[in-house]
């Protein structure tokens, strides 16, 4: 044999023979499937998961774990629908793993290997709640808010702008987050609340958006001047009883779950679930919340907005219940 | 056979053994734990298998390295968060060279030259990288990049700040230092999946002419200004690029270590991406570098002044690539054409004049191509192939002209095919370090290189190692 094709196979034999530990570690495995048949990779233990044949945390354990809460829709029974797009439980789970996994973790309850760094923690998916929603409070969001969500991510903590990934991958991934909640198996889907077109902005509708403000009494959050500084402030927490803090309307940050004047009337009328804003559905009419936008746009004081202009050339002055501005 | 002229084949041997031993050393790549710790993403988020990015990972950097979740500036990180990684490979490699140039008694310089194949293995280190990216301020990132080979010397191999986003607009984003250019994603030689000797960088980027001066390679980072800019989700990227002449060398120097020239090289590279429902994301390119090289310089007492190149000769290397995706397989094909003028081609100082040139010299012209293979079966498993080859159009001299390295020119001479194929697996996905169990094999074989005989020059590479990162 001449020398080179010696070589050639003397190589060739070290590369399989030097690739052996992968063989006895095993391939790299998936996150669970939402109920189905358990991985021969696995084994649930007392004080936690055997991993045979893997080393790391990215290799989940199967539904029947004794930290598994809940089975939510099995993979594949798991789909969505966003415009033309289907959503394909299956390819979810890949995108997951690659994208997902370090803070919502692999059972999809927000403890991620990350989660104990993040503040604010990440999203617990089995408990089926979430704040950026077009349906009324308690329901399920529709796959578009989900979409949109991931589209958006959320401003001012770990969870980037997905907007990088295909929308065909976004969908993938709302396939399968839904495994991991019964909700998503057990409710009715919620249609979408209706929201009417916006009224003018006035500086009548501002008033009375103030007027509603104190009302509502939305300072004892906010505070009176919308600084996130009101008397409660300190003491809210969201549903895992860790401490939130009210949105600061005088930083002009991006809100979390779209920052356009619709955006916030919905936030209103159907609640910021998960976290200490309600629902104010039932307390106020459609013209009402949409003063309250009017007048919330004007605490933004580093944004030159049509409301700001509006209370600018009107002289517009506001003082609280004790008489101060 | 041996040779009566030793000096020349001694400079024949040692020129080649450089070229070779350049190849010997893995190529430090990058993958940056401190991003993935500065926003608890592992390390897949941004890396299809790293270091090779996804389009996440394109955008992101695009973007100066900002999420764009108004806590990019380092400001709201922890006091204690360093923007450090460090990594390294240790590594089990094995070089084959068929024909090398040795003494027919070993150690006895007088003694005759023959040719014979040589075979060295054992286990060694890569170099190592410090890679300290990031943010200083929102929308102004930065990289400083200490190297070092396997030896311990240091170079700096990045080191530039970005203006980002400049007036808000992502089209515009000025870097100034030295850096990467923008060359097509999958390949990169600072993110590739290969670290072998013979074929684990790209031998097209850093082709030259056996007998010339050009020193310059795609793959080096260079020294200047780059403007950038980019859509939204990255699908459409362009870069331009003034740079110094002197492959990015500090102290007016060249690869060469020679003076280099007052003169600027331009690079433009432009590419668009395409979804394709189903199959993935595509992208094509095009890219474009022209530049000078000085042929001689000033001296002083017969010892070269830095910063006095002289004689610039020009040479530009032109190239379209696509980026094609079907499912878990990637496909990126380059399509690659140089050309060095007759004076850099043949060594030749500008200052002698069409009467110093060689007999018959002209440009030497080559076209090359790579194509590479890339299956990853998940963010812990690829397995990745490359086939490249390069071709002379035209030789800078006539057939049986010799070259001043004592090389016989011939129609393929330098014709070089070069053959990578290995596997990645990734034990640990995390966001505070990386480890991947690296094995790999290469071969390039060079026509008409070797010492003495002009028969072709084959080098075979087995690499295995732990590539990691923290």
């Amino acid at each position: 044999m001449r020398s080179e094709y010696r070589f050639l196979s003397l190589a060739s034999a070290m590369i399989l023979l030097v690739s052996a530990p992968m063989t006895l570690l095993g391939l790299p495995g998936n996150p669970p499937d939402g109920g189905q048949a358990s991985s021969a990779n696995s084994k649930p233990t007392a004080g936690g998961t055997e991993h045979q044949g893997v080393m790391s945390d990215y290799y989940v354990p199967n539904s029947t774990h004794p930290a598994w809460k809940g089975a939510g829709l099995p993979i594949t029974q798991s789909s969505s629908k966003v415009g033309n797009l289907v959503g394909n439980a299956v390819r979810g789970r890949e995108h997951y793993r690659r994208f997902c996994i370090g803070c919502h973790g692999p059972l999809g309850n927000g403890e991620g290997e990350n989660a104990q760094w993040i503040d604010p923690k990440p999203r617990d998916f089995t408990e089926g709640t979430f704040r950026c929603r077009s349906t009324p409070t308690g329901e399920l969001p529709t796959d578009q808010d989900l979409f949109n969500t991931l589209e958006r991510g959320f401003v001012t903590t770990n969870m980037p702008s997905w907007f990088a990934i295909s929308d065909q991958d976004k969908v993938d991934l709302i396939a399968y987050i839904k495994i991991f909640s019964a909700k998503w198996k057990n409710t009715q889907r919620a249609a979408p609340i209706a929201i009417p077109p916006e009224t003018p902005i006035t500086a009548d509708s501002i008033k009375r958006g103030h007027d509603n403000f104190e009302k509502m009494q939305c300072f004892k959050c906010h505070g009176q001047e919308g600084h996130g500084d009101g008397t409660s402030a300190s003491t809210l927490t969201n549903s895992k009883d860790q401490p939130i803090r009210p949105y600061d309307f005088t930083t002009g940050e991006r809100f979390k779950c779209g920052s356009t004047n619709t955006d916030i009337y919905r936030d209103f009328m159907t609640g910021l679930d998960g976290s200490p804003m309600p629902s104010f559905a039932d307390q106020l009419k459609p013209d009402e919340a949409w003063d309250l936008v009017h007048y919330l746009r004007t605490l933004m004081v580093h944004v030159n907005s049509p409301e700001r202009r509006v209370m600018i050339e009107n002289h517009l002055q506001f003082t609280d219940d004790s008489g101060q501005e | 056979m041996t040779v009566s002229i030793r000096t020349k084949s001694a400079a024949v041997s040692f020129s080649v053994l450089v070229l070779l031993l350049c190849f010997f050393c893995p190529e430090p790549a990058h993958a940056i734990p401190a991003l993935a710790r500065k926003y608890g993403l592992p390390c897949s988020a941004c890396h299809e298998a790293w270091p090779k990015l996804n389009n996440f990972g394109i955008t992101f950097r695009d973007n100066g390295y900002q999420l764009g979740n108004e806590r990019d500036s380092p400001i709201y990180q922890n006091n204690s968060y360093f923007p450090i990684t460090f990594r390294m490979t240790p590594n089990w490699h094995l070089e084959k060279t068929n024909r090398v140039a040795v003494d027919t008694v070993p150690g006895d310089a007088t003694s005759a030259l023959i040719e014979q194949g040589t075979t060295s293995h054992g286990f060694d280190l890569s170099g190592l990288d410090i890679l300290t990216i990031g943010t200083l301020y929102r929308n102004i990132s930065f990289a400083l990049v200490p190297s070092a080979d396997e030896t311990g010397a240091f170079h700096f191999e990045s080191v530039w700040v970005r203006v980002d986003n400049i007036l808000g607009s992502r089209w515009a984003n000025v870097k100034f230092g030295k850096h990467e250019l923008d060359v097509p994603e999958p390949l990169s030689e600072k993110r590739s999946l290969s670290l072998s000797g013979a074929s684990g960088g790209y031998n097209l980027y850093h082709f030259d002419p056996i007998g010339g001066t050009d020193e310059f390679g795609l793959g080096d980072n260079q020294i200047g200004v780059e403007l950038t800019g980019h859509s939204r989700n990255s699908y459409t990227r362009y870069a331009v690029d003034v740079l110094s002449s002197n492959s990015g060398n500090v102290d007016f120097l060249d690869n060469n270590g020679l003076p280099a020239a007052n003169t600027y090289d331009v690079y433009l590279h432009f590419s668009q991406g395409v979804l394709i429902p189903k199959l993935g994301l595509q992208r094509f390119g095009v890219l474009m570098y022209d530049g000078r090289r000085a042929t001689y310089s000033l001296t002083s007492g017969g010892v070269p002044i830095p910063g006095t190149g002289q004689g610039t000769a020009p040479f530009y290397r032109v190239g379209a690539y696509a980026s094609i995706y079907l499912g878990k397989l990637n496909y990126a094909g380059l399509f690659y054409r140089g050309d060095d003028d007759k004076y850099l081609a043949t060594a030749t100082p500008k200052n002698l004049g069409p009467a110093g040139l060689p007999a018959g010299a002209r440009n030497a012209i080559w076209n090359g191509a790579i194509n590479e293979f890339d299956w990853t079966q998940n963010p812990q498993f690829v397995i990745f192939g490359r086939y490249e080859l390069i071709r002379m159009s035209q030789q800078a001299l006539p057939d049986g002209a010799v070259n001043v390295l004592g090389i016989t020119s011939t129609p393929q001479l330098g014709d070089t095919d070069g053959f990578a194929i290995g596997y990645r697996w990734y034990p640990i996905m995390f966001s505070r370090a990386g480890l991947a169990w690296h094995n790999e094999y290469s071969r390039a074989r060079i026509r008409n290189a070797s010492p003495l005989s002009g028969q072709d020059l084959i080098n075979q590479s087995v690499f295995v190692g732990l590539d990691f990162d923290f």
